[in-house]
């Protein structure tokens, strides 16, 4: 009963302003601690976890020895790091689960990423192709890449 | 199950058959509303993707003029951040009020975190101003077109989101936290969280691999 009510309502947690994370979780379990006493301090992991997820790349750039680490090496820690604040804000602030309440949210978000994916890595992929073939037949200054030669 | 009916009838307070005696509009809107503008947001993250592929793409070709190395300056973009992140965390303080239906906590958070929204956004006018006086402005080279389109769209949205938060606190203050207005907030509360988590990409692909 409990599930079937859950699954009837919409997608959306007034509560938090999102989507039902702990909704889900007050029908499966029954017991709620204080709802916003939850929220509050989903609200606080998301933030003291963005902090450090911040502030581990500014200080890994800002570092002119770079920590020690090579520039390939920071290169891969701050995109990794990025896609995982990416993530604690999408659990954290925007409430996203895999919870049946939430499908068709989930659903246009995972449809979203393939799009944005292709666009992004299939742009960045010809134009690269492009420059090179480019250089291979202008031999332009790399530094002008495909702008039109003065 | 009388209280897991009573507390879904607060939290899913749109619901046709739930209808408190304060519903000001026909039912169900809330849902679908929210959803409907979860969907825009998506389309606005395509939006973004592209230009974060334009930028990728000419990002090396400063024509002559300053490359990102030149002018980025990280501790100014981590005060940025700081502002940002910060009225990601207020807003959700104010959603708490929302939920306990407390107008004066509602507006009094709403406020900080426009406070904090009016800081990032005047950085960035401040940033773009000196760029554009110093003669680096976003027709100087394709680099820096890209750039001022990327991070100038990020901060349009910002302005609107402000916009949006200043007119919503208005309708808080004169008609308190209705349904309507809890779906609003709702709303507004997406897209304020959804431009932090662009700007987490604007920082990472222009500022730190630009200094890189």
């Amino acid at each position: 009963m409990a599930n079937s009510q859950q699954f009837r309502n919409s997608t959306v947690d007034p509560a938090s302003g999102t989507f039902g994370r702990r909704n889900a979780a007050r029908y499966v379990g029954g017991t709620v601690a204080g709802e916003s006493h939850a929220s509050v301090k989903s609200y606080l992991i998301g933030f003291v976890l963005s902090v450090l997820l911040t502030a581990v790349p500014f200080g890994l750039v800002m570092d002119p020895a770079h920590h020690g680490f090579t520039a390939a090496t920071v290169l891969a820690a701050i995109l990794v790091l990025a896609v995982v604040q990416v993530f604690v804000h999408i659990v954290y602030f925007l409430h996203m689960d895999r919870s049946a309440e939430q499908r068709w949210n989930v659903l246009a978000f995972s449809f979203t990423i393939l799009i944005l994916v292709i666009v992004v890595a299939g742009s960045v992929w010809i134009m690269h192709n492009a420059t090179t073939n480019m250089e291979h037949a202008m031999m332009p200054t790399s530094s002008e890449g495909f702008v039109p030669q003065k | 199950m009388s209280t897991i009916v009573h507390q879904q009838s607060q939290t899913f307070g749109a619901h046709p058959h739930m209808d408190g005696p304060d519903h000001e509009h026909h039912h169900d809107a809330g849902g679908n509303t929210v959803f409907g503008f979860w969907i825009y947001l998506m389309s606005d993250c395509l939006l973004f993707a592209s230009l974060f592929a334009g930028y990728a793409v000419l990002s090396r070709n400063t024509a002559g003029g300053p490359s990102g190395k030149d002018f980025f300056d990280l501790k100014y973009v981590a005060v940025e951040t700081l502002f940002l992140l910060l009225s990601s965390i207020t807003y959700g303080m104010a959603m708490m009020g929302t939920l306990k239906r407390n107008s004066a906590k509602v507006l009094i958070w709403l406020a900080i975190t426009g406070l904090f929204g009016l800081g990032f956004i005047g950085m960035e006018i401040n940033e773009f101003h000196n760029l554009i006086e110093e003669g680096n402005g976003p027709g100087r080279s394709a680099f820096l077109s890209a750039f001022f389109s990327l991070v100038g769209t990020h901060g349009i949205h910002v302005t609107s989101g402000l916009l949006w938060l200043s007119v919503l606190m208005y309708q808080v203050w004169t008609k308190g936290v209705t349904e309507t207005n809890r779906t609003r907030l709702m709303c507004l509360s997406l897209f304020w969280h959804f431009l932090d988590i662009v700007w987490i990409c604007v920082f990472t692909v222009v500022y730190l691999m630009g200094l890189l």
